[in-house]
């Protein structure tokens, strides 16, 4: 069950490309938590899950793992990826280690 | 002897389960020890050697015989960026140990390293060891 999502826009030649978001509701496993989510990159959809102990420590890691997929692609490298507002970043959380790479209203306040 | 199976049933499901994981843990580093290895750009030893073929590097002289050893994503990271799959690959792997650690807290705690570990692989920058 999806419980939320979010769409980028990313500013090509040839017009504005959504790049849909989708997180699914935390689903208890064999051992522990799943969290699914699926990121439609141009290039193809990319279907990740994050575990943890529990619901929301599942919950976190995904979000936390989207985070480090934007922030890490090529589309926000090239600056022509946004939320939405150019520059504003783009509303997920991340780990630490990567908190450098934050842009904007991400800077500040996550 | 059959009590004490049924007494202990519950133990050697748990065993068997965490068996059944860690040979997939070994299977996986394999895997991603094969997919960081590969370059088709490799040199080859020349035909008409006896060991023709086979794969070769420009440092036959490396006697330590180590590098398969060492933890792959520390020699990788310093090369740059991973590609999202070998992240990905990485972090399930990460997934498999953490799932078999007990107490929670370290489960936990192991969770979220590993998630530093997949930001760190994506973004290009030092990956941090799992030390558990």
């Amino acid at each position: 069950m999806i419980i939320a999502t979010r769409s980028l826009i990313l500013r090509a030649q040839n017009g504005d490309v959504e790049i849909p978001i989708r997180i699914h509701a935390p689903e208890k496993a064999e051992v522990d938590w799943v969290c699914r989510f699926e990121i439609d990159w141009p290039e193809g959809q990319a279907k990740r899950w994050g575990a943890g102990n529990d619901a929301v420590q599942a919950l976190l890691i995904a979000l936390q793992m989207i985070g480090a997929e934007i922030y890490a692609s090529d589309y926000h490298e090239s600056g022509k990826l946004m939320w939405l507002a150019p520059g504003r970043g783009y509303g997920f959380p991340v780990t630490n280690n990567i908190r450098d790479l934050l842009v904007g209203d991400d800077k500040r306040f996550l | 002897m059959r009590s004490w199976f049924r007494e202990n049933a519950d133990y050697l499901s748990r065993q068997s389960k965490l068996a059944a994981m860690r040979a997939e843990l070994s299977l996986l580093k394999a895997v991603l020890r094969s997919e960081a290895k590969y370059s088709p750009d490799q040199p080859r030893v020349p035909a008409g050697n006896p060991d023709g073929g086979q794969w070769t590097n420009d440092n036959d002289n490396d006697v330590t015989g180590s590098t398969d050893l060492q933890p792959a994503p520390y020699l990788l990271a310093a090369g740059g960026k991973q590609s999202a799959a070998y992240c990905w690959n990485q972090m399930q792997i990460d997934m498999l140990l953490c799932a078999s650690l007990r107490p929670a807290p370290v489960n936990a705690a192991c969770r979220a390293q590993a998630n530093e570990r997949y930001s760190a692989c994506l973004a290009g920058k030092p990956i941090p060891p799992l030390p558990f």
